[in-house]
């Protein structure tokens, strides 16, 4: 069973603090959203606040239609996968899996039978199958973010919210797992609201990504129109790997210059203004408009992040191919691709043009 | 400064029917930055802790400059580590925590304090030199711990997944600030990690470790372009190499459900029976509709099957026959979902493996 | 130090010190076989070699026992283990709520309110037994059997308290928060979730509890005078003679060691420290 989910006016407060003030956040039944923030940002206090369990927070959750804000936790048919796992160590997987079907609201649903099958269902879809006696002790941080994932599964929620599940795991099993999660939210139509930190996550698994940055969302849309789009600093800023270069820049007679270079500006007033431009949007060697000075090389394999220093200013460049050639101190040509320019407020922040 | 070696090292936990670490030799020469890069539990932490004298050898000798150190305890083999969990001393400030290495030597004061805000800067933690470790972040405590250990000025430097705690931007920038100070000491430093980025990016050398072996040791730049191994191949990279099972049977290439005519110029490389052929996402290229090959590269034909926008590039996964293959381009690509494709390789950009085991390398995690 | 003596050095220490720990209940043992006279003529350890063993003071014990004896050690037994029971249970949810809410009375936050519980154990009981004896003649609770036990939980509650309230805190809240979505309601997570993890501090209040009220003298002495009296009681009167039977004494302690040992036995598979490994990263 599937519904949407719609949140209102929720703010967390922990004491004086007020850590997160979500407007709104809504997801249609089946969604796959993603919450995507830095470390503080309030990911966590957002989920769990949405699950009930902070008596500090306020707000309206409506699941489904119905409003839950004042449900307790153990009737709202969310399930949530914590960061830190939370396995109940004293239990077997098996029975770890088995536990949300034991609870006194639904021993009844099923039988003793039917508990186990579903419970190999679900040991068998994410490869718990050899494991399922062993205790949470013995198993790896894979093997334990899995189980936790299972007995998330196994009731077969309204709801699904997963903290950062795979965010400790090396970097091979984190992007297996991501696949195998993005496969099974297919399958179950469950709709799931995932926090991460990583970009990458979020291009990966999102239909629709939230940025929650400091308590606050900065803006909601698919996560390649908040990479093309982003409608502040902020947002720019999160989204894109390396981070976005951000420099000085002035309009003048609608035109804007920034670094030497300058590019058309319609409908803008004269003034500061603060220029993102995107280390892959970027382009070093050969002739180019601009000098720059190498600063550092970073090979990646397939690329290598440059730091150049260019009128005062450094920036980081994601080139094409390797950069064997250069080195540090080296004068090379800077090119800026066209219509890729982000222009924002300085003050309020706010991006006024994109796409020059 | 020291030269690091290692001679046939193995060891064998209590109770453990298999080695952790079977009797691998390398040789690290004096100055050098050496990232150990492995999946978990490939061996590749035992090994750092053998360096570090925390665990003892089972069989094997390692030599500092010549030095067997084997059964020296780690006080006098003169290295500095820095750990995973941090392992500060919550009772001080981070000043202190920084300072308490060069402390214990009665360094002087006006260089400790020198020495200390160098560092601290460095790693971008000069803010929090007065508070203590306890309300700090994790990431943060990360950097106290590396500064610990980088103020010295031991033989050799060891580092256990000094970044792990770390998010994204600020690992970009530790990367170029541990190089920094690799390069201004030129100390002997030896980095583990699970994050292939990182070893890509700081080591002079990287050694590849799998269940407890060594799978290469090489120049980032070789293992990246000329990989010893399949599995190597298919761990460094993001997207990872895509890894055909095939068979050659007159002139041409058996996989499973697809077949493709043998590229000129690969003929030698290839050999009768099962292989894997293998190449990068980044240096495939799709040609739209089912064109006739080309001579000078592998020709794929396939389905689409995915396209996942990440920003600075889009992935695209083709579906050839049962096996699925992923496409790298920095372009702002959109295909239909099931279009038909098809897949340019250059010749030069492929690698050809033996396959022992008869079958294909698919990977449970 | 340890290592320059050497395995057969550390062995040899061990076995000394093992001797030198033992040697008071061997002691005992030894002496309960003994007859009156080989008591008081001087230290002999080894029997048949020192001394004829015999078995008087166990037959003694024996006779003695339906009067006197039994209804004493079942008396110690009923009412040390009902108030450790009643002190680790309402201590249990003392701590619990004393580690996971705030509370706040005026200026007393949880940390002195734990303070308040634990200082009634820095009083010395001399000062207290005597206010409660002077309360139990007014409830006519002297020598009753409720009267012991209420005394001994009272004398308990504080360290069950004390001692639960940080194996609580060690529980990661995030435990309780998987249980509460798994669908349990707040004491079937206590009791599902909580109290299985807490174990190795249920089981070590309780022994400490059933120890301290096992000893215990001066309750006893000043609380009973009949029917309600304990075994050290038993023990003592029988030592208040011009020429005490040394060798029932010491059969009677002997007895009086099985009970806690039991205890100890029976809990022990509790007192694992691993409990909360793998509950969280």
């Amino acid at each position: 069973m599937t519904a949407e989910l719609k949140v209102s006016e929720l703010s967390v407060t922990y004491g004086d603090v007020a850590a997160v003030r979500i407007d709104e956040l809504s997801l249609d039944a089946g969604e796959f959203g993603v919450l995507l923030g830095p470390s503080g940002a309030g990911k966590t206090s957002s989920l769990k606040a949405i699950a009930g369990l902070l008596p500090g927070a306020a707000g309206a959750v409506h699941l489904g239609g119905r409003d839950i804000s004042r449900t307790a936790p153990e009737e709202r048919d969310i399930a949530m996968c914590f960061e830190s796992y939370a396995l109940y160590p004293h239990l077997t997987v098996r029975k770890n899996l088995e536990f949300p079907l034991r609870a006194p609201r639904r021993v009844r649903e099923l039988t003793a039978q039917e508990r186990r099958r579903r419970v190999d269902e679900v040991a068998d879809v994410l490869g718990l199958g050899q494991l399922l006696e062993r205790r949470p002790a013995q198993l790896s941080g894979g093997q334990r973010q899995r189980v936790s994932l299972g007995r998330a599964l196994v009731r077969r929620p309204t709801l699904l919210l997963l903290d950062e599940p795979i965010s400790h795991l090396d970097a091979k099993l984190r992007n297996g797992m991501r696949a195998e999660l993005k496969r099974m939210q297919r399958d179950m139509g469950v709709t799931t609201l995932f926090a991460t930190p990583d970009q990458g996550e979020a291009f990966a698994l999102g239909d629709r990504v939230f940025v929650l940055d400091a308590g606050e969302l900065r803006q909601v849309g698919e996560p390649t129109e908040l990479y093309l789009r982003p409608s502040n600093v902020r947002v720019a800023e999160l989204l894109g790997a390396p981070r976005i270069n951000l420099v000085d820049g002035e309009v003048r007679g609608q035109r804007v210059t920034v670094l030497g270079l300058e590019r058309p500006a319609e409908g803008l007033r004269d003034g500061p203004v603060l220029v993102g431009l995107r280390p892959a949007d970027l382009t070093v060697g050969g002739h180019r408009e601009l000098e720059a000075a190498v600063v550092a090389v970073q090979p990646l394999g397939n690329a290598a992040i440059v730091t150049v220093k260019v009128s005062g200013q450094t920036l980081r460049v994601l080139t094409q191919g390797a950069f064997d050639e250069w080195q540090v101190g080296d004068a090379v040509g800077l090119g800026v691709r066209s219509g890729s320019l982000l222009l924002f407020d300085p003050v309020t922040t706010m991006c006024v043009k994109a796409g020059i | 400064m020291s030269r690091v070696e290692l001679r046939s090292v193995s060891k064998r936990y209590p109770k453990a029917d298999d080695l952790a670490v079977k009797q691998i030799s390398f040789e690290i020469p004096d100055g050098e930055l050496v990232v150990i890069l492995g999946p978990s539990g490939c061996g590749k932490t035992t090994t750092l802790r053998m360096l570090a004298g925390l665990e003892g050898v089972t069989s094997g000798e390692i030599l500092f400059d010549g030095k067997p150190v084997q059964d020296t305890p780690p006080a006098a083999r003169n290295i500095a580590m820095a750990f995973e969990n941090y392992g500060l001393y919550e009772q001080w400030d981070v000043f202190d925590n920084i300072a308490y290495p060069l402390r214990l030597r009665s360094v002087p004061d006006a260089q400790i304090e020198s020495s200390v805000t160098g560092i601290a800067s460095g790693l971008g933690i000069a803010d929090y030199l007065g508070q203590r470790p306890g309300a700090l972040s994790g990431g943060v405590r990360q950097r106290i711990g590396l500064a610990r250990a980088l103020v010295r000025d031991p033989s050799v430097f060891l580092l256990d997944e000094p970044m792990s705690h770390v998010d994204a931007d600020g690992r970009n920038d530790m990367r170029l600030e541990i190089r920094r100070i690799h390069e201004r000491t030129g100390a002997t430093m030896v980095i583990v990690t699970h994050d292939q980025e990182d070893a890509l990016m700081m080591a002079d050398r990287i050694l590849i470790m799998n269940e407890g072996g060594i799978e290469q040791y090489d120049t980032p730049r070789q293992i990246y372009d000329a990989p010893a191994t399949a599995f190597v191949a298919g761990f460094v990279g993001e997207p990872p190499m895509n890894i055909l099972s095939v068979s050659r049977s007159g002139d041409s290439l058996d996989g499973a459900g697809f077949a493709a005519s043998i590229p000129y110029g690969l003929d030698a490389a290839l050999v009768p029976g099962r292989q894997l052929v293998a190449f990068r996402p980044h240096l495939t290229r799709i040609v739209s509709g089912p064109a006739a090959g080309a001579a000078g590269g592998l020709v794929l034909t396939g389905q689409v099957y995915m396209v996942e926008p990440f920003g600075e590039r889009t992935i695209v996964t083709v579906q050839v026959g049962q096996t699925r293959v992923k496409v790298e381009s920095r372009a702002q690509e959109s295909y239909d979902l099931d279009s038909v494709v098809s897949l340019l390789v250059r010749t030069e950009d492929l690698h050809v493996f033996a396959d022992p085991a008869g079958s294909g390398r698919g990977e449970r995690f | 130090m340890m290592s320059k003596l050497g395995a057969w050095g550390r062995r040899l220490f061990l076995l000394v010190w093992v001797v030198f720990a033992l040697l008071p209940a061997y002691w005992a043992l030894s002496t309960s076989f003994k007859r009156q006279v080989d008591i008081y003529n001087g230290p002999k350890m080894i029997p048949f070699v020192d001394f004829t063993p015999t078995l008087d003071a166990w037959q003694r014990l024996w006779v003695a026992s339906q009067s006197d004896f039994l209804p004493k050690l079942l008396n110690s037994f009923v009412f040390s283990a009902v108030s450790s029971l009643i002190a680790v249970v309402l201590g249990a949810f003392a701590a619990y709520g004393l580690a996971r809410f705030e509370y706040r009375y005026g200026a007393y936050r949880n940390d002195d309110i734990s303070f308040l519980i634990v200082s009634q154990r820095i009083m010395p009981p001399i000062v207290s037994v005597l206010a409660l004896y002077v309360v139990y003649v007014q409830l006519r609770a002297l020598d009753t059997a409720w009267g012991m036990i209420l005394a001994f939980t009272s004398m308990n509650l504080p360290i069950a308290v004390y001692l639960l309230r940080s194996f609580f805190a060690a529980i990661p809240e995030e435990l309780e928060q998987a249980a509460a979505l798994d669908g349990y309601p707040a004491v079937l997570r206590l009791v599902r979730v909580v109290f299985p993890l807490a174990a190795p501090g249920l089981a070590s209040a309780f022994m400490l509890s059933f120890f301290f009220a096992w000893n215990d003298f001066l309750f006893a002495l000043m609380l009973t005078f009949n029917k309600a009296q304990t075994l050290p009681l038993y023990i003592s009167s029988l030592s208040a003679q011009s020429q005490p039977e040394w060798a029932l004494i010491a059969a009677v302690g002997m007895i009086a060691l099985i009970p806690p040992v039991v205890v100890t036995l029976v809990l022990d598979r509790y007192m694992s420290k691993q409990v909360l490994v793998g509950g969280v990263r």
